[in-house]
């Protein structure tokens, strides 16, 4: 299958940023540089007829102009991102036309690619998923859309008659919840509750309730994320939902503890085992770390074995099953340079690289690298020094 | 104090002073960055110097002069060596000997201010936020990769 490819050209602070994507590919880089622009483009080119019904379906108009589709899609103000002269998109090597895209009607409505969007906290509000229409209409669809989804999974879909969320024996690997259990929800569970006629998700204990507003931040981001994995990832038999082929996760590690990222990248390769292809954006170096492993243990023919150490996690049949099938999978590492406008391919990773964007990790690196430095200047400078 | 004064003043590297970077194997030069060349106060090849009189010692490679002002220098010593978690041990034992003989035989050069300074001769495996680079800049050593950039 050839590699899936996008060219964006002009587009708000993206100057020409090209991503070849692997089975994972990862995008870094600061602020505001672009990649939830890029990342959002990816889903409306492989969604178009999904994400032009659902606006549709909820009443959204925007009169064939490009400007008004991107205050609806990208979020209020985000029109001035587009250039009409300049702006451009190449997908698959094909240039597209953004006016026809938006205009033609469409018979395909499935939709191939799950967006998790960076304000999921948003998605949800006194611990209950957000509907579509609760949200401005300038507010960006990816956040609209992944809030109804998760209103449709508890009020429609397969948890509108369950009370356990988490743990629940047919979710999940037995690995999984286990450290999830310890690094997240620390003894308590996940349970539908109801207050004043209210449905309401709690943290559940031997007679404690603790609702929404008394969870640590980290659970509050947590909760959206893992019931975005409930959806991507169905109990025992399916290995996918429906047509869903890709994932898109931005800022994987929002308001979480390293401890906690690590168990969500094990939830990620869960994705990539059952043939998903992730899309992450991120500011954390785990990510990366794992990245730079995998690329390594490829080039020296590692076993599953090695990637499991990586997480610290036992070395159970279904564990090496899920390792054995990550180890060849090709990951992609971009970065979104500022200043430039432009993306660099830093796939490799490489510590020793003579471009600093590459040996410093696109910027998340680079005050580790600093400190190390600087505190190795002082120690060599030390007349009264103990060590060596 | 200068770089070439201290040189000068230990016998075992005296006739090993070389002008600029002109002390490095060639190869070993373009791992190394210097956009004013007018800042370096010389080099030597320490493990060649040393090579017949200590030539079972974990010798180090170069130093490097730099000025700081008129009347200073700095030396920047440089080991270019493989790089990966398994070699620290021997880039330790590597620096433990280059502090301990300059402290007995070249305490001229040992008193310049120094940075300690580990090149990647190949591939390198030790990443800028890792427990590994830090360990070696509690050792005082600092890990560049596969190039270092000679600062002012």
């Amino acid at each position: 299958m050839p590699q899936t490819k996008l060219l964006l050209e002009n587009i708000g602070q993206i100057r020409k940023a090209e991503v070849t994507f692997g089975d994972l590919t990862v995008l870094v880089g600061p602020q505001a540089t672009g990649k939830s622009i890029f990342q959002q483009f990816l889903k409306l080119l492989m969604d178009p007829g999904h994400v032009l019904a659902e606006l549709k379906r909820h009443g959204l108009d925007w009169g064939r102009e490009v400007e008004a589709f991107f205050d609806l899609y990208f979020g209020d103000g985000m029109r001035a991102a587009w250039r009409p002269k300049a702006s451009r998109v190449v997908y698959n090597e094909n240039d597209i036309d953004l006016r026809d895209l938006i205009s033609r009607q469409r018979r395909d409505k499935e939709e191939s690619l799950f967006f998790i969007p960076a304000q999921r906290v948003l998605t949800l509000r006194d611990g209950w998923p957000r509907p579509f229409t609760d949200y401005n209409s300038g507010d960006p669809f990816a956040v609209r859309e992944f809030s109804e989804k998760l209103r449709l999974l508890m009020e429609e879909k397969e948890f509108r008659a369950t009370a356990q969320l988490f743990p629940q024996s047919k979710r999940l690997k037995r690995e999984f919840r286990e450290a999830l259990q310890k690094t997240i929800f620390t003894g308590f569970g996940l349970a539908v509750d109801k207050y004043r006629s209210q449905k309401r998700l709690i943290l559940g204990g031997q007679n404690t309730a603790l609702p929404y507003m008394v969870w640590s931040a980290g659970q509050r981001e947590f909760v959206p994320l893992l019931l975005g994995f409930y959806w991507l990832l169905p109990p025992a038999r399916g290995k996918r939902r429906a047509s869903l082929e890709w994932v898109v996760i931005e800022e994987l590690e929002m308001g979480l503890h390293p401890l906690a990222i690590e168990v969500t990248l094990l939830l990620v390769l869960d994705l990539l085992a059952r043939g998903y292809k992730v899309c992450l954006s991120t500011h954390s170096t785990h990510v990366l770390d794992l990245v730079w492993a995998l690329r390594v243990f490829q080039e020296r023919h590692a076993k599953p074995e090695d990637l499991l150490e990586l997480f610290n996690t036992p070395k159970s049949p279904q564990m090496l099953k899920l390792a054995s099938a990550i180890i060849g999978k090709n990951a992609k590492v971009y970065y979104f340079e500022p200043g430039t406008g432009e993306t660099r391919d830093i796939s490799n990773l490489d510590p020793g690289s003579a471009t600093d964007f590459e040996a410093g990790w696109g910027g998340l690196n680079v005050f580790s690298g600093r400190v190390a430095d600087t505190v190795a200047r002082v120690v060599a400078n030390d007349a009264g020094e103990t060590r060596a | 104090m200068k770089f070439q004064s201290a040189v000068k003043a230990t016998p075992a590297l005296a006739s090993a002073l070389k002008e600029g970077l002109q002390a490095l194997q060639q190869i070993d030069r373009g791992r190394i960055e210097c956009k004013n060349p007018r800042i370096l106060a010389g080099s030597v090849n320490v493990d060649a110097a040393l090579k017949e009189t200590l030539s079972n010692a974990p010798r180090w490679d170069y130093g490097i002069g730099v000025h700081i002002d008129k009347k200073n220098d700095r030396v920047i010593w440089i080991e270019v060596h493989p790089a990966s978690s398994r070699h620290i041990n021997d880039i330790l034992s590597k620096l433990q000997w280059l502090k301990s003989w300059l402290k007995t035989e070249a305490p001229q050069l040992y008193a310049l201010p120094r940075e300690f300074v580990w090149i990647a001769s190949g591939a390198a495996a030790i990443q800028p936020g890792s427990p590994q680079r830090k360990k070696l800049a509690e050792y005082g050593l600092i890990f560049a990769g596969g190039r270092f950039v000679i600062k002012p």
